[in-house]
């Protein structure tokens, strides 16, 4: 009876781990390996209007874990499968330029909006793109995320976490991704 | 020995690495959309946790397995620049499976899950051990039901390199083309030692993603229903069918030898075990996916409608010979013959395949470092090697050197096994048991990890 009444008392805990896995145990599975692989997970749109690439997004931001958004852009024209550069986030990442295509420049944009989990949109001044260089790009928008997501570890561990740069740029990592939007900049 | 035993796998794994593809050749899906090889792969992983389960005398068991293909050349459209060119990408496959065993008499061979849990075996009357009736058969020690989740995904990725500045480099995957999702919804009865039985559904789904690299499980372009049941007499014979709402899609049956033996003569343990298999698998249907046509190519196409198709299937018998010696060394060899059951015509060449009448062979053989006495208590640390062979009517379709049906390879894995959890790596180049799965991974070397938890 020991037996039964055991198994009795674990039934429902043991239903419920089966009924999270009823979403389907080949979804949950991708899921996981979407996790490992950093799988890009939201969709953006993204146009272009007289200079500006305007981006915007539903994903929400926010919770403990969140540090930020950054908007990324491929480093060459007309291919889909370039590497892809930052060129906007909530501290400046890239003191220089970043450099597209053959001969063109982006300035980088530092915006304390970006730090703000309920920011959907941004606008980035591709002026900088040279003739030469124009052509099709592809942008994406990243949800940034403390690699220590316990916020009072981090306040334990570096006080200063919440404003400091150097924190910023050596403890976070891309949380989410989101796919890629196309853009013809002329 | 052990000295032999790590130079083979030294061995095996520097060839397994030596063969890694030099060029790109362009690959285009074909039999990853063959929805009646994938039940049956999703099937063979089922029976393959469940003799686990069974072998271990499990209550819970969570399963999961991560593969990549690194090697897939794609002939693809840059939304870039709107011209054809060879991208390489990720083959994925990702395994899981959840089982749950809840016992309504008793439990396992005299252990009840309180002992289990505890490690204190308890003393059993005598008419417990006995149970009543003949071979104790209407009072059994032990009648246990479960519920399993078996499900395998399968698909494309890309992965795009991010320059975050001073933060640091990242990298993120999209998906790319038809992402294929088989999974299994099963019951099982056990009745031990006199029968068991599984029964269930296996759902395959197909799904596009978005030109954007994202997905959405909700968004299917291809759906289908089979059903399957297996089942296992008297711990020797094993007999399954799998079919779909209109036909019988698979059957086999199998025995295995030593335990059919068993209730005859005295056998050694140290005999080799031996089980023979007869399966017959509607393989063949005039699809556009198959590297081959159905009796005659005449007036076909990859158009033709669906009451114009032939079909034919795949005969095959099998034997399997396993040997765990001293808890040490592990062995196991692997024939299997096959015969089509009508004539099948190469879509390539357009003459008549002269099937061989081998179709896979394999032998393995793994060292368990920790020994005997730590393999009774459940422990093991092996490193294995094999080599294979497998024919195939579509691996002159997929092969990127050579020619012909037929294809070598091998694997070299490490295995933790313990009570509770367990862990393997695995790397493998043209195994059959692997090549099998899915033909596209011909001349591709594959990389595997996979982790349980169980009790």
């Amino acid at each position: 009876m020991k037996t039964r009444n055991m198994m009795i008392k674990a039934i429902p805990l043991l239903f419920a781990i089966f009924a999270v896995g009823m979403t389907g145990c080949s979804y949950v599975v991708d899921a996981i390996e979407g996790a490992i692989m950093n799988r890009s997970s939201f969709s953006i749109e993204a146009s272009y209007n007289g200079g500006f690439v305007d981006i915007s997004w539903d994903e929400s931001g926010g919770g403990e874990a969140f540090a930020g958004w950054e908007i990324y852009m491929t480093k060459e024209p007309d291919d889909e499968y370039a590497g892809y550069a930052v060129v906007a986030a909530r501290y400046d990442l890239e003191p220089l330029n970043v450099n597209i295509g053959e001969s063109s420049t982006i300035t980088f944009v530092d915006d304390a909006v970006l730090a703000l989990g309920a920011a959907n949109s941004f606008s980035l001044n591709v002026g900088g793109i040279n003739p030469g260089d124009a052509g099709v790009y592809f942008f994406r928008v990243g949800k940034i995320h403390w690699d220590e997501e316990d916020q009072d570890k981090r306040d334990d561990d570096f006080p200063t976490w919440a404003s400091d740069e150097g924190y910023y740029e050596g403890e976070t990592n891309i949380g989410a991704i989101s796919g890629q939007a196309r853009v013809e900049i002329p | 020995m052990k000295r032999f035993v790590l130079f083979t796998a030294m061995a095996g794994i520097v060839l397994l690495l030596a063969a890694v593809p030099g060029y790109p050749v362009a690959y285009e899906a074909s039999t990853l959309h063959n929805a009646v090889a994938r039940s049956e792969t999703v099937q063979d992983l089922f029976f393959e946790r469940w003799e686990k389960i069974q072998e271990k005398e499990l209550y819970f068991d969570w399963y999961g397995k991560l593969n990549w293909v690194n090697d897939f050349k794609i002939n693809t459209v840059n939304a870039g620049s709107g011209e054809k060119e060879t991208v390489p990408m990720t083959l994925v496959r990702a395994y899981g499976s959840l089982t749950l065993n809840y016992p309504i008499l008793g439990g396992y061979e005299g252990k009840d899950i309180s002992e289990r849990l505890s490690g204190k075996v308890k003393k059993e009357k005598e008419e417990e051990e006995q149970g009543s009736g003949p071979m104790g058969l209407w009072k059994p020690k032990n009648l246990i039901v479960g519920l399993t989740m078996t499900g395998f995904h399968y698909g494309l990725t890309r992965k795009a390199e991010i320059d975050r500045g001073d933060a640091g480099n990242e990298t993120a995957t999209d998906y790319k083309y038809a992402q294929f999702f088989d999974d299994i919804f099963a019951a099982s009865l056990l009745y031990r030692p006199y029968f068991f039985i599984h029964a269930g559904v296996i759902i395959n789904n197909q799904i596009e993603p978005n030109d954007d690299g994202t997905m959405d499980y909700t968004n299917s372009k291809d759906h289908s229903l089979r059903y399957f049941i297996a089942s296992n007499l008297l711990s020797f014979l094993n007999m399954n069918a799998t079919t779909t709402k209109d036909e019988l899609e698979a059957i086999s049956v199998g025995v295995q030898v030593n335990q059919a033996l068993a209730s005859f003569v005295k056998m050694s343990r140290y005999v080799p075990v031996l089980t023979v298999t007869f399966k017959r698998l509607n393989l063949y249907n005039d699809e556009p996916y198959d590297a081959v046509w159905v009796k005659s190519s005449a007036g076909k196409s990859s158009v033709m409608d669906d009451d114009q198709k032939k079909h034919a299937a795949l005969d095959t018998l099998s034997f399997l010979l396993t040997e765990n010696l001293f808890g040490h060394i592990f062995l196991s060899g692997y024939i299997e013959l096959q015969r089509p059951t009508e004539k099948l015509i190469s879509k390539r060449t357009g003459e008549e395949v002269d099937f061989a009448l081998m179709r896979e062979w394999y032998a393995s053989i793994g060292y368990n470092f920790l020994g005997k006495r730590a393999d009774r208590e459940g422990r093991d640390l092996i490193l294995a090697v094999g080599v294979s062979s497998l024919w195939d009517v579509a691996i002159p379709v997929h092969r990127e050197r050579g020619s012909g049906y037929e294809m070598m390879g091998g694997f070299a894995a490490l295995t933790f096994n313990s009570p509770v959890v367990g862990a393997e790596i695995k790397g493998a180049y043209n195994y059959a048991p692997e090549l099998r799965k899915l033909i596209e991974t011909a001349d591709k070397f594959m990389i595997e990890g996979s982790f349980y938890v169980s009790f």
